[in-house]
């Protein structure tokens, strides 16, 4: 097959030389600066290595496409851009629950995208165990997209042009869900947020001021227990005492565990500063709030997480500095990178 | 175009290569047979023929259903040869749909020829491919066998109208790929005679399965009509199902 595939390109090789020797000079619009999928130095190996999926910029940017399409949604209203902005890190803008199709409200905060690699499990329940099938809970979701898979597959092989980018990303025009899920797992797993003014400080190539330090080793003391760097989530489930009775089962509603109950994720805090608002409801608007809960909000409803016993506490200079820390988190870079933006 | 030359040259040189090394490798391809996996489906201890809108009377919980929807994941079809070697069908996953005829007769179309004296089957979806993301074929999350919201595929659906669900309707969609409760069950069954695979052999294996097995545990509808996610009652449900999937006969 490799010497056939060889033969192959020599000819189309050849006849497009013949036909233009134009043609084989690099668009300069378009520097071939692809690189893939490139692990930050300080970040630890990670969970999702596309041995399945190889990452090329072809399907990179049909994922890309695909995300920001609304073709996935069942009316052709929002796409997964909708809920999940660049400049929110790919969180929603502000909303505390997204709205869906049809101005359907969903039960959950849209968490922000970034470092999805690194993740064993996604959604605040954890449900969801890769990344290559994580987008089919929102676009099947009523509250979602409520759109089918295969309606999508159906509507993708209609378009004008999808068969061609699939073509270019997978070799052949053949479209099936499968394909769709590979291109967007490519796309989603290069959304990398490594170049915080925090990055540039445990890297050497940046300084924090002595607040921000203050801040960062408040954080260590308090908060790494859960939020662990440099990824700033360990991925357990955690009860927070948030409430005394859940009307969301969180993780429970996964282990069908009692003891899981009112257990959510803990989420990464890189770029939190902009994911706002916080907790699984999208209850809690601002940082001071967050930290107000832990100081002094926190409920010992029986199935408060070990780590979360015993009070925490903070002065107000404290709690400051914190958040002054926690904006170092935000990574402008990643927020302005125009090779993941909307195309 | 004198640029071009030297890329014929180039693939004149290369198909001169390939053929040369296809001389010095001859592939000499398997020598395989074919069979058929046909599923039959029946009702009750009596093993009365199963249909669709027929209202059914269970045998243990007393309870009348009529079915909708009968589709699961029947996977990993294995035959071992007399010699104890397994051989194992690539890629071995089917949906069977009792509303669609073709769904129940799979097709092996390249057994090696043999000497066979036992087949293995998995009811359900092996572990590795609820793991391993986006799948395609009968493992496609577009064939509706898939759970969205907590990774698994639904191993089983049994779906139909019953008076004794407070709604009317009976719906179950189960599966549990890993824990005490998974929903995937491998059964060894040895054949009653040698089955000889050879190139112009035309064997049928017909497996026999009984949805009235799924209620053996005795749950009536009564108490639950639906189940859409893992756990223990899934688990036994459709563990007494998949274990009551037997080896009929084969049919030359």
């Amino acid at each position: 097959m490799g010497l056939k595939r060889l033969l192959l390109s020599g000819i189309l090789g050849s006849l497009l030389i013949s036909l233009s020797l134009q043609s084989c000079k690099k668009d300069p619009d378009q520097p071939d600066d692809f690189k893939g999928f490139v692990k930050p130095d300080h970040f630890p190996a990670p969970w999702y290595l596309a041995e399945n999926n190889p990452i090329t910029k072809d399907g990179f940017e049909l994922g890309r496409r695909l995300f920001f399409d609304p073709v996935l949604s069942v009316d052709s209203t929002i796409h997964c851009g909708t809920c999940h902005a660049q400049v929110h890190a790919f969180a929603d803008h502000g909303a505390a629950l997204s709205l869906g199709v049809q101005g359907r409200l969903g039960l959950r905060n849209s968490p922000g995208l970034y470092n999805l690699s690194w993740f064993p499990s996604f959604m605040w329940d954890g449900g969801i165990n890769h990344i290559e099938v994580m987008p089919i809970a929102p676009i099947t979701d009523h509250n979602e997209m409520d759109e089918t898979l295969a309606n999508v597959v159906e509507k993708l092989k209609r378009s004008s042009f999808y068969p061609e980018l699939f073509k270019k990303a997978f070799g052949t025009d053949q479209i099936t869900d499968q394909r769709m899920l590979f291109a967007l797992a490519q796309y989603m797993s290069l959304l990398i947020s490594s170049n915080s003014a925090y990055d540039h400080y445990v890297t050497g190539t940046g300084t924090l001021n002595a607040r921000e330090l203050n801040g960062l080793s408040l954080f260590r003391t308090h908060c790494e227990r859960c939020h662990k760097e440099p990824l700033f989530t360990d991925f357990s489930f955690v009860n927070n005492g948030l409430d005394s009775v859940y009307a969301d089962a969180g993780r429970g509603r996964i282990t069908q565990l009692a003891a899981d109950s009112g257990a959510f994720k803990v989420p990464s805090l890189r770029n939190v500063e902009l994911t706002y608002p916080y907790m699984h409801d999208g209850r809690l608007y601002t940082l001071d709030a967050v930290l107000e809960h832990y100081t002094g909000g926190v409920l010992q409803n029986g199935r408060l997480d070990a780590r979360l016993q015993g009070n925490i506490s903070l002065s107000q200079q404290e709690k400051e500095d914190i958040i002054l820390f926690l904006k170092t988190l935000t990574d402008y870079e990643f927020l302005s990178d125009l090779s993941i933006s909307q195309p | 175009m004198r640029l071009s030359t030297p890329f014929y040259m180039a693939v004149l040189s290369l198909s001169l290569l390939l053929v040369s090394c296809k001389k010095d490798d001859p592939i000499v391809p398997p020598i395989v047979g074919k069979m058929r996996v046909a599923i039959e489906h029946v009702w009750g201890p009596a093993e009365i023929p199963f249909e669709f809108g027929v209202p059914y009377v269970h045998s243990i919980t007393g309870d009348t259903l009529s079915f909708t929807t009968l589709r699961y994941y029947f996977t990993n079809i294995k035959l071992k040869d007399k010699n104890g070697n397994w051989w194992a069908q690539p890629e071995s996953y089917f949906i069977v749909d009792h509303s669609n005829a073709a769904s129940m007769l799979i097709e092996l179309d390249s057994v090696p020829v043999g000497e066979y004296e036992a087949i293995s089957f998995t009811f359900g979806v092996d572990s590795a491919r609820n793991v391993s993301g986006a799948q395609t074929g009968a493992l496609s999350a577009a064939n509706a066998m898939f759970w969205s919201w907590t990774t698994g595929y639904i191993m089983i659906k049994a779906e139909g109208l019953s008076p004794q669900s407070t709604f009317g309707n009976f719906s179950f969609h189960l599966g549990g790929f890993s824990g005490p409760n998974k929903a995937v069950h491998t059964q060894e069954q040895n054949m009653a005679q040698v089955m000889n695979i050879s190139s112009t052999s035309t064997h049928t294996a017909f497996i026999r399965a009984n949805p009235s097995r799924l209620w053996d545990g005795g749950t009536s509808i009564s108490t639950t009509a639906v189940i859409h996610v893992p756990g223990q009652l899934a688990g036994e449900m459709s563990n007494n199902f998949a274990s009551w999937m037997n080896l009929d006969r084969i049919e030359e």
